[in-house]
């Protein structure tokens, strides 16, 4: 992505646009082409809702409901992307380029928040902070204080969601904004300098422009990561689409309502993936060089080094420490009761279905990266980018578009062998883990394209004629040159799908087989029991899980800059 | 073998007789186009085994689409390239470069930078036995004199060295044919010439033929044995050095290869060209000159003599100063400009008149159209 001269990325095309031509039929354009329509299936299903008839349930909700959800919804993207932009930008320049105490502590500290679902971060601070929690208790108890003798901020608000969401969904833009710091060249940045900017307008004048592509990135993410919040909002009583396509689809027990729903949804995202397209095309990355000094950074003294290490923690110690420590204490309250066999049934059920969800994401990506790479066409692009939609789907409206289908298929299925054999053949796909596997595949298939992606922009295409005039297959070149080249990049992707996975809510709600729980679902239910300690063991093993991961990304992106081993 | 005897050796191949030398290489009228845009047209040529070949011309001119075709990762729409015998290219063939046996080295040298030197140059090798693996990539080393860098990485070395390594990597499989793109020129300017010697040197010891693709003529001047002039997708010429700066056959290579004016001519009787400065022979004209037609005529600054003791004068309008010589740009009585290389002992000042004695070995031609 970042190397212009190689990806024929197919928007920049424009001379050829509808020059469609048929693709030829070869291994590469099959196997794409179908993969992305398969990857599109749901999102098109819930897309083709749009043009079925609107029944009275959609009445009720267009009267009485929808208004709520899209204000709150622009309300929450709007705080949550100021939130993450400060967060995310301020740390990831003070990392990359300040000398301070603990400076490469905070580097890679400052992307445990990740390892939080939002959700989780959610029950923590309403444990911590709720009328009865030991907060609001010690300070009755101090100060002498009544029920109603004094204010305290309601963390159950459209404040608090924003805060919750900001802190576990900064390190997105931390993530890429200080991988494109540490990427720039030296060289612009010294130029910069020798032209009269100080360090704070050399910042503001170049590195930001040159990493804003990167930071949008980052910011899409999280905002699409806003949109798809369920758990949330769900706690905090904050109505959105989310929790409204839940509510039709269990309560109400309307699939094409929700499906109506979510594909109005979609459109709200589509919106910001148009967006977020866009501003990719308008700023494209460049490598001012290929010569890569090592960074001399700012040696920041007194008052200031003091001032800069508390930007950096105050994120860690909100976003990470402080939650950790409440799920700590709870585990160790409720220890007995929670922690028994079952638990660990839970534990490897989650893990397990992380790992392959991992692994058959990052494979496709593979697949589908390196096929754009070899046939430069604009069918197999536009296949890719389709495929790749994904991300921006909240898990809610892909659970809706793969049971609509496979309910269809069982059924359909289920009546002929009936009819024909009197077989009842019963759920084949729907409420199975293929489903919910396919579901996770759909979901964050692009997370780990967009990391192999930019992993191959990375490799120079002379690389590819080298293998080839050197004897390899085109197989042979993803094989032995760019797999090897892009180890990083892959394990990068395999982990960030395990722990998207992994924390992954509304999805597994809808789609779980029966009696099948995951931590993240476990956690749920007992939050939503009012049972917040006993949420605590579930919730500390997914936030110990993710951190492994979180803390091997932040090895690979600390080691990313070109020029050095991958 | 001393290095004296590899260079002069090369002359010895160049003399041989057609029967005795292997045709390697066979371009045969080849055209590529990227949908309906024409990048290369009608391209032939051929290359004898150890001969060093070159495609010289500005960018975008197609020369590395040839080459490309000759790799094998572009198909041609028309003509065929033949390798050893074999049609490896043709409008309805390409057989993919894995399977051409050629060397390639690139412009960026595209080394694997997850692998050591010693595994770069042994990529290409991967089927032979350990112990021929490690021999031929030692081998290679000394050739090139890096012999101590085969556990380095790719990022340690410095761009000389990394030409080199990218060219042993080339050299491993024994290619029948090694293509080289731009080679030199990430290079610093005094490096190019030197590297490109060396490269020449090694080449010619190994007895590998190959071509190169550049858009600096003193590359292609050091390093091949013939160069093509390429222009807008059609090779225009195909000869040595020496012809195509003296006897080029078409206005763009006479003004692509030196230096030099073009002055305006008639045509007289008795092969005579009247110009403002002087009346010429000429020995060669082109078949489309007539008596009364107008011409252009070629004057290379080496055909301009400075003497001191010439009745003719010029004005010097500039002097660029280049060492051993001097560039003086001259304006005759009549406004005619010429270029004149002149010795650097012979210091004259930008104004002062300068006596100067024209000298033709080769009056170069062409019809004014």
């Amino acid at each position: 992505m970042d190397n212009p001269i190689n990806t024929a990325i197919p928007e920049k095309d424009s001379s050829s646009a509808f020059q469609f031509s048929l693709p030829k039929l070869d291994r590469w354009n099959v196997s794409i082409m179908s993969i992305a329509l398969l990857m599109a299936l749901p999102v098109l299903v819930v897309a083709s809702f749009l043009f079925q008839p609107f029944n009275e349930n959609w009445t009720h909700l267009y009267e009485n409901l929808l208004e709520d959800y899209v204000s709150n919804s622009l309300i929450l993207m709007l705080g949550v992307s100021v939130g993450v932009l400060s967060m995310g930008i301020t740390t990831a320049w003070l990392t990359s380029m300040c000398e301070f105490p603990l400076r490469r502590f905070f580097s890679w500290a400052l992307l445990l928040p990740l390892a939080i679902p939002a959700y989780i971060i959610a029950y923590t601070y309403t444990g911590m902070l709720d009328f009865a929690g030991p907060v609001q208790t010690l300070l009755r108890d101090t100060f002498g204080w009544g029920a109603s003798d004094y204010w305290f901020p309601e963390v159950r608000s459209m404040g608090g969601a924003i805060l919750m969401l900001s802190l576990v969904l900064y390190p997105y833009v931390y993530m890429l904004a200080r991988a494109a710091f540490l990427e720039q060249s030296v060289c612009v940045l010294e130029a910069s300098r020798t032209l009269g900017n100080s360090p704070f307008q050399s910042f503001h004048r170049v590195a930001l422009p040159l990493a804003r592509p990167a930071i949008v990135t980052g910011l899409s993410l999280a905002l699409m990561e806003t949109l798809a919040d369920y758990g949330t909002v769900e706690y905090f009583g904050i109505p959105t689409f989310t929790t409204g396509i839940f509510k039709t689809w269990f309560d109400v027990f309307d699939e094409g309502t929700a499906a109506q729903l979510a594909a109005l949804l979609l459109s709200f995202v589509f919106i910001l993936l148009i967006l977020e397209k866009w501003s990719r095309k308008r700023a494209k990355f460049h490598h001012t060089s290929t010569k890569y000094s090592s960074i001399s950074r700012f040696q920041m003294t007194g008052w200031k080094a003091w001032l800069v290490f508390f930007a950096c923690l105050m994120p860690l110690l909100l976003g990470f420490i402080i939650p950790a420590l409440q799920l700590l204490v709870w585990t160790f309250t409720t220890a007995e009761e929670v922690i028994d066999a079952a638990f660990f049934t839970l534990v490897w059920n989650s893990v397990s279905l992380a790992a392959m969800a991992a692994i058959s994401a990052v494979s496709i990506a593979l697949l589908l990266g390196y096929g754009k790479r070899l046939r430069k066409t604009k069918a197999i692009a536009t296949s890719v980018n389709i495929a790749a939609m994904g991300y921006a789907v909240p898990g809610t409206v892909i659970a809706v578009g793969v049971m609509v289908p496979f309910a269809w298929i069982d059924n359909t299925v289920d009546a002929w062998m009936r009819e024909t054999f009197d077989v009842s053949t019963g759920l084949l796909l729907s409420g199975t883990l293929f489903a919910l596997l396919f579901a996770y595949t759909v979901r964050f298939l692009a997370v780990s394209i967009q990391a192999i992606d930019a992993g191959l922009g990375k490799i120079k295409p002379t690389m590819d004629d080298a293998g080839r005039s050197l004897g390899l297959t085109p197989f042979g070149v993803l094989k032995n040159i760019h797999m090897p080249i892009m180890k990083g990049t892959v394990l990068t992707a395999l982990l960030l799908v395990f722990v998207d996975v992994l924390k992954e809510l509304p999805a597994t709600l809808i789609m779980r087989p029966f009696n099948f729980n995951t931590l993240a679902v476990r956690a749920h239910e007992m939050a939503a029991d009012e049972r917040l300690a006993d949420a605590g063991a579930p919730a500390l093993m997914i936030v110990l899980v993710g951190i492994v991961p979180v803390i091997l990304l932040s090895k690979a992106i600390s080691h990313a800059r070109a020029g050095q081993q991958a | 073998m001393s290095l004296h005897g590899i260079v002069s050796g090369q002359k010895i191949t160049q003399e041989q007789t057609a029967a005795e030398q292997e045709g390697i290489l066979d371009v045969d009228t080849i055209s590529v186009a990227y949908h309906d845009n024409q990048v290369v047209s009608g391209v032939s040529f051929s290359l004898n085994k150890g001969e060093i070949g070159c495609l010289l011309g500005p960018s975008g001119c197609g020369k590395t689409t040839i080459l490309r075709a000759i790799a094998g990762f572009e198909p041609v729409t028309k003509g065929s390239i033949n390798l050893c015998d074999a049609t490896v290219s043709d409008h309805k063939f390409t057989m993919p470069p894995e399977k051409r046996n050629i060397g390639m080295v690139f412009q960026d040298f595209a080394l694997f930078p997850h692998l050591t030197i010693f595994d770069n140059i042994a990529f290409g090798i991967r089927h032979l036995s350990k112990k021929d693996k490690k021999e031929r990539v030692n081998q290679l080393l000394s050739l090139i004199n890096l012999e101590d860098y085969g556990a380095r990485y790719p990022h340690e070395l410095s761009g000389g060295q990394q030409q080199r390594i990218a060219l042993a990597r080339g050299l491993a499989p024994k290619p029948d044919l090694i293509l080289m793109d731009e080679p030199f020129s990430s290079m610093d300017t005094e490096l190019r010439e030197e590297l490109a010697r060396e490269v020449r040197i090694i080449l010619k010891h190994e007895n590998i033929t190959a071509i190169l693709v550049t858009h600096d003529q003193n590359e292609a001047f050091a390093m091949a044995d013939n160069i093509g002039v390429i222009n807008k997708g059609q090779l225009l010429q195909w000869d040595e050095g020496y012809e195509l700066y003296h006897e080029p056959k078409s206005m763009f290579v006479a003004d692509f290869i030196g230096q030099g004016i073009f002055i305006d001519g008639e045509m007289l009787e008795d092969k005579q060209i009247k110009t403002n400065i002087a009346v010429f022979e000429a020995h060669h004209l082109p078949k489309d000159v007539d008596i009364g037609s107008k011409v252009k005529v070629l004057v290379r600054p080496d055909d301009i003599i400075h003497d001191d003791c010439s009745p003719r004068k010029a004005k010097i309008l500039s002097r660029v100063f280049r060492g051993a010589n001097n560039m003086y740009t001259l304006e005759m009585e009549d406004g005619t400009q010429l270029l004149s290389l002149v010795h650097s002992h012979h210091n004259h000042e930008v104004g002062e008149e300068l006596g100067i004695v024209m000298e033709f070995e080769h009056l170069v031609v062409f019809a004014d159209s």
